[in-house]
């Protein structure tokens, strides 16, 4: 981790186009160390591409994302990689590699221009990311023989064995079950405890409400709410945004969302 | 976990080439005692330095190179069918060289033989690279390989039935059948210098190679600039099977089967398997070659002729082994 403490990312009046299609449409926000901020809307609204500037894949058509006041996709790859840790969408898993070598991926931004091995530094980034997302009992399995739920995980140690300042996940707790979902709730908490910015993208309502410190609610390329859940999440919202009836219950243990139905009128 | 260390493996297959290549030495028709291995006096020498050394050193380079440029089409495509024959591109760089051969332009310098089958090559893996890497279907990038191996091999064939005479066309073909056979000092130092360059930028995408593991998006958020690496490894297979092509003609399957060889010992992890790769395709030549110079008869059977005998059914149950996969 840098020394950085008052890291920020940020977008600012973010454009983007489609196919003659505004996907992003001017999207302004601050994301902070230390938090989760969880980027919900509905699906189209433009989630996958806010966090494909994030992540410094795709360039804005205007404004800009900026990582400490500088542009993300100017970043030179290496350094980008080594403070942004990105899990993607659909993670893919190419060879039968076992479990510790998948993980050990997470350490190319630190090799030499021909690779070669892991050095001391790098074994102990590998152990602590798999410790922390405990798979290190299964190591040596195949990663292509996982479970969904020991998958992702091992994604996500993947994601965290090169010690980015930023954890940017699209969509990380699709195909889990209940358990596994808390367990990652609870990982990315962790994560941002340690003084490290989490974004991730949710479809969730509840989990969203109880995972993130901050939700940004896109609809339509927009921002529709930037705020924490409860002041986020209004059944007015749900509706306006989602088309959706719901009713938003604060237990004294986080928010509780039940939806009802689509919105008739 | 691996039935032998890394490092032991390396070992291993650097001592197989050492004696393959003292064996290619020794191996043919005229029995030469070693003490006239050397001798300039006796002409048997000049056998063993004139005709057979040259093959040896070719059959490494040629093995080494294709070894490599196989284990690299695979790690980049992720898919295990990738091989510079398969694909086309060996077909390419011969058409390379058969223009360069049919216009005389190679009458004008030796060097742009190869030169004409580099650019083929290039060519040809251009076309594949830039479909896969859009497209990035198994299917698309098998069927774009069939189609540049017919072009290819269609324009050939025009060559030489629009050669001028029988003798040149008889040439072309006998070359296109692939040999390391009757081969001079003189194409090592052809092939040598683009194999090499082309083996060092292969070698600068292990990385990528690495982390395209995790598909095209998890390679480019771990800092992977995936244009930089298409480039490279279109250059470098470009160069290293264009150089082996034009001096050998076309010898197949040696990149698509070694890289499966390797992979039980090394793990299928792509920066692993590219070294390993190299070396078992020197051994995998070199021994072919061999073999080749064994066989009964007047001629001895083209080494490229051998291969396709060997490779062609292991691709066979290679797709059957992957037969659900591909489903």
């Amino acid at each position: 981790m840098s020394a950085q403490a008052t890291g920020e990312l940020r977008v600012d009046e973010v454009r983007v186009l489609l196919g003659g299609r505004s996907v992003l449409d001017g999207v302004s926000t601050i994301f902070r160390r230390g938090e989760v901020t969880a980027v919900i809307g509905p699906n189209g609204a433009g989630k996958s591409t806010l966090m494909s500037c994030l992540t410094g894949l795709r360039r804005p058509d205007s404004g800009k994302a900026s990582l400490d006041g500088r542009v993300i996709v100017d970043l030179p790859h290496r350094e980008r990689a080594r403070r942004i840790g990105v899990l993607p969408q659909t993670p893919e898993i190419a060879w039968a590699v076992d479990v510790e070598t998948l993980i050990g991926l997470g350490r190319i931004p630190y090799q030499g221009a021909f690779g070669g091995g892991l050095g001391a530094d790098d074994h102990a980034a590998v152990e602590h990311a798999m410790a922390s997302t405990g798979v290190t009992e299964f190591r040596y399995r195949v990663a292509t023989t996982l479970s969904g739920g020991e998958r992702s995980r091992a994604l996500l140690a993947r994601a965290l064995a090169g010690e980015p300042d930023w954890l940017l996940a699209d969509e990380p707790l699709a195909g889990l079950d209940p358990g596994h979902q808390f367990d990652a709730c609870d990982l990315f908490r962790r994560i941002a405890a340690e003084g490290r910015g989490v974004v991730v993208t949710l479809h969730d309502l509840t989990l969203a409400a109880r995972l993130a410190d901050r939700i940004v609610v896109l609809a339509e390329g927009r921002v529709a709410a930037d705020a924490a859940p409860s002041d986020a999440l209004t059944a007015d919202l749900l509706a306006r945004v989602y088309g959706v009836e719901a009713t938003v219950l604060s237990a004294p243990d986080g928010l509780s969302v039940t939806l009802l139905g689509r919105v008739r009128s | 976990m691996r039935p032998i260390s890394y490092p032991l493996l390396i070992g291993g297959l650097v001592l197989l080439i050492a004696v393959l290549a003292f064996t290619s030495l020794a191996a043919g028709r005229v029995w030469v005692p070693l003490p006239y291995w050397f001798s300039q006096a006796d002409p048997r020498g000049a056998i063993v330095l004139g005709l057979r050394l040259p093959r040896a050193m070719l059959g490494v380079l040629v093995g080494g190179a294709l070894g490599l440029s196989g284990a690299a089409l695979q790690g980049y495509t992720r898919n295990p069918l990738a091989d510079p024959g398969l694909l086309g591109v060996s077909a390419m760089a011969a058409l390379g060289a058969v223009v360069t051969l049919y216009f005389g332009i190679a009458a004008a310098s030796a060097w742009l033989l190869p030169v004409g089958a580099v650019v083929g090559a290039m060519g040809g893996i251009g076309v594949l690279l830039l479909l896969s890497g859009r497209t990035g279907g198994v299917i698309a990038f098998v069927l774009a390989g069939v189609i540049l191996n017919t072009i290819a091999g269609a324009c050939v064939s025009l060559a030489l039935s629009l050669a001028p005479n029988p003798w040149a066309s008889g040439e072309i073909v006998n070359w296109l059948l692939g040999s390391l056979q009757d081969r001079s000092i003189k194409e090592v130092q052809w092939a040598a210098p683009f194999v090499s360059v082309g083996a060092v930028l292969i070698f600068l995408t292990t990385r990528s190679l690495d982390a395209l593991t995790l598909g095209e998006d998890g390679a480019r958020g771990l800092g992977v600039n995936l244009g930089r690496t298409q480039l490279f490894l279109a250059l470098g297979v470009g160069l290293a099977v264009g150089g082996c092509t034009a001096v050998t003609g076309e010898i197949g399957f040696v990149g698509l089967i070694v890289p499966h060889l390797v992979r039980p010992f090394v793990g299928a992890r792509p920066s692993r398997v590219l070294l390993p790769s190299a070396l078992a395709g020197a051994v995998l030549v070199l021994a072919a070659d061999i073999l080749v110079r064994m066989t009964p008869g007047a001629q001895e059977v083209k080494l490229g002729v051998a291969m396709t005998a060997i490779g062609a059914p292991f691709f066979l149950a290679l797709l059957i082994s992957m037969r659900r996969r591909l489903a």
